[in-house]
């Protein structure tokens, strides 16, 4: 390797240099500071930000003898990531101050974990990114149990290690055969294996692909290997709920785009019909079991099973008779955006609610718009969002992700996903019905709200609808050729 | 005479029971110490395909590396699971997943 290519990494030592640096001074502070805390590791993350923004885009390479590629593709989703991660702090600062305790572990924990997913979305060796993906994990099981008294958050992370553990065997057992193949783990070596080999169809790359499907159908929690999430999604503090559902998962999709594309693109007819049914399951099972739900979290944890299946369902029709499907590409990664910025509005509201009435149950949100009429607006378009209705960006990811499908002549695929996206809307509504059903006692209850979490929440509305407006910049972007991974 | 084939049942026998034991087992630390076996049975998977596989040295090399990472990645892992088990036993004096029925459904 050469070390002049060093500098491409940058930003992702800064965020673990960042962490660091949170731990100490909360180490060294004599008392509890959540405010300086969250400042500096937001402000912190938005330095590096500005940072990709600004040198990003002009520099890459590929380092380490090509295990770890810096491309259009990575920095790009890099700038996503650390923007949810400024969220996520932000949007976890008041929960914290009220139920949790150890600010500056939790920070440093969550700031661990956005250095996992930079780096996994740089992978372009499966070593590597198992290895960041762990790295994510065990971050995300401390994160779960951080409500140490609380029974049903260590039930939580107990499940979650143990099911966490299991299909990271599996993975890994999985990469073994790949390995035992193509005597490598870079995707650039295995994909010349499936492009050269006449025997590459072999009963080994069969269990060994099929394996590492199962993998990280566990990891993106995919209907038949979802049974974990609606558990931890209950039993976790409420913004980790919303850290691992939308921004660890987002983070693997990521992480199987690139393997999908740059290693099994030419071994398409191995995986297609597996990862087909997978969608197929997710989305109907997903929504399905959402319109049971009582609590708002198990309801988050069965839709977001759903977006895994319509996320799925691009992935298994990437490959096109001449390469890749730059518009399916474009169509996974804008849906994977307007996912991230509505789900994030939807969960930011749920939170402030929380904070509010200390329960998630969805009866308990009756009058919900006589107490706070702004909240329950965003919150109600931010589920319009995710439903798919027109004028938010849920709309315009989801037609353009359904009509890629369409263009890719399965065409039955997109009318199961079109439906179960009706049925997702009839769930939303029930939640909506009682936002807006009037009070029948009056209760001395008032609700608080502080300015500056209304601010970024407004922020994240705005978002949401630019979007949904004008999402030609982005779509325009996504077609280009340097954004396809690996294309630098 | 033994043959790499050989070495391949073995670790996906190895590999099942770790898998069965995950599944059925009701103590929590018998479940991470199945998961355990599981990850023992890819290592050996690993190190039999370094060794039999008509591999260059460097290939052969980065097998053997593979598994002192799936060594490390599995002590991390444990080290992990038996803290959080350690947690749940202080609060529900039981490690007994029966026992942990919050949450469902």
């Amino acid at each position: 390797m050469n070390i002049e290519n060093l500098f491409l990494l940058i930003p992702d030592f800064c965020v673990i240099i960042l962490a660091f640096i949170v731990i100490l001074i909360d180490l060294f502070a004599s008392k509890r500071n959540d405010f300086v805390l969250a400042l500096i590791s937001a402000g912190g993350l938005i330095l590096i930000g500005l940072y990709i923004a600004i040198f990003g885009f002009n520099q890459t390479g590929y380092l380490y003898q090509n295990t770890l590629v810096v491309d259009q593709y990575s920095t790009s989703l890099k700038l996503l990531f650390v923007f949810l991660g400024v969220i996520a702090i932000f949007s976890s600062k008041n929960y914290l101050t009220l139920n949790l305790k150890n600010p500056g572990e939790f920070y440093a924990i969550i700031l661990f974990t956005i250095s996992g997913i930079m780096l996994l979305i740089s992978c372009n060796d499966l070593l590597t990114g198992f290895i960041c993906l762990e790295l994510i994990s065990f971050g995300l099981y401390v994160l779960v149990g951080f409500d140490r008294f609380n029974p049903k958050s260590n039930e939580g992370s107990l499940k979650y290690i143990l099911l966490g553990a299991l299909s990271s065997a599996i993975l890994i057992y999985g990469i073994s055969y790949i390995y035992g193949l193509t005597g490598s783990t870079k995707f650039d070596v295995i994909q010349a294996f499936f492009v050269n080999n006449e025997n590459a169809a072999s009963l080994n790359s069969a269990i060994g692909l099929g394996l590492i499907i199962v993998g990280f159908s566990f990891k993106v929690a995919a209907v038949p290997f979802h049974m974990w999430a609606p558990d931890i999604y209950e039993g976790a503090p409420l913004p980790i709920t919303a850290y691992i559902s939308i921004v660890s998962k987002l983070a693997i999709f990521a992480f199987l785009l690139r393997f999908a594309i740059v290693a099994g693109l030419p071994a398409v007819e191995f995986w297609q019909p597996m990862i087909i049914s997978i969608s197929i399951m997710s989305m109907i099972l997903g929504n399905f079991m959402a319109t049971v739900q009582s609590d708002l979290k198990r309801l988050f944890a069965y839709s977001s099973i759903g977006q895994t299946g319509y996320l799925l369902a691009g992935v298994s029709l990437l490959y096109s008779p001449d390469g890749l499907s730059g518009f399916v590409l474009s169509a996974i990664v804008f849906h994977m955006i307007s996912y991230a910025i509505s789900g994030y509005t939807a969960f930011y509201s749920l939170i402030l609610v929380e904070n509010n009435l200390k329960s998630t149950k969805i009866s308990d949100f009756i009058g919900l718009s006589n107490q706070s009429p702004l909240l329950a607006m965003i919150f109600t378009c931010s589920l319009f969002s995710l439903a798919g209705l027109p004028i938010f960006s849920g709309f315009i990811s989801k037609f353009y992700l359904f009509s890629s499908i369409t263009h890719q002549g399965f065409i039955w695929l997109a009318s199961i996903a079109v439906l179960a996206s009706l049925v997702s809307l009839y769930y939303y509504l029930l939640v909506i019905r009682k936002f807006y059903t009037p009070k029948t006692e009056i209760s001395d209850q008032n609700f608080n709200t502080s300015s500056s979490s209304f601010f970024l929440l407004c922020l994240l509305f705005i978002l949401v609808i630019l979007l949904g407006i004008f999402p030609s910049y982005l779509i325009d972007f996504f077609q280009t050729s340097q954004f396809v991974p690996g294309g630098i | 005479m033994i043959d790499p084939i050989h070495y391949q049942i073995l670790s996906a026998i190895l590999f099942c029971i770790g898998l069965y034991g995950a599944l059925s087992r009701k103590s929590a630390i018998l479940i991470l110490l199945s998961i355990e076996i599981m990850l023992n049975a890819v290592n050996l998977h690993l190190i039999s395909l370094a060794a039999f596989s008509q591999f260059s040295q460097t290939q052969v090399a980065l097998g053997q590396s593979l598994v002192v990472f799936v060594i490390t990645i599995a002590a991390a892992e444990l080290a992990l699971g038996v803290a959080i088990i350690l947690r749940i036993y202080k609060n529900k004096s039981s490690i007994d997943t029966d026992n942990f029925n919050l949450l469902k459904w």
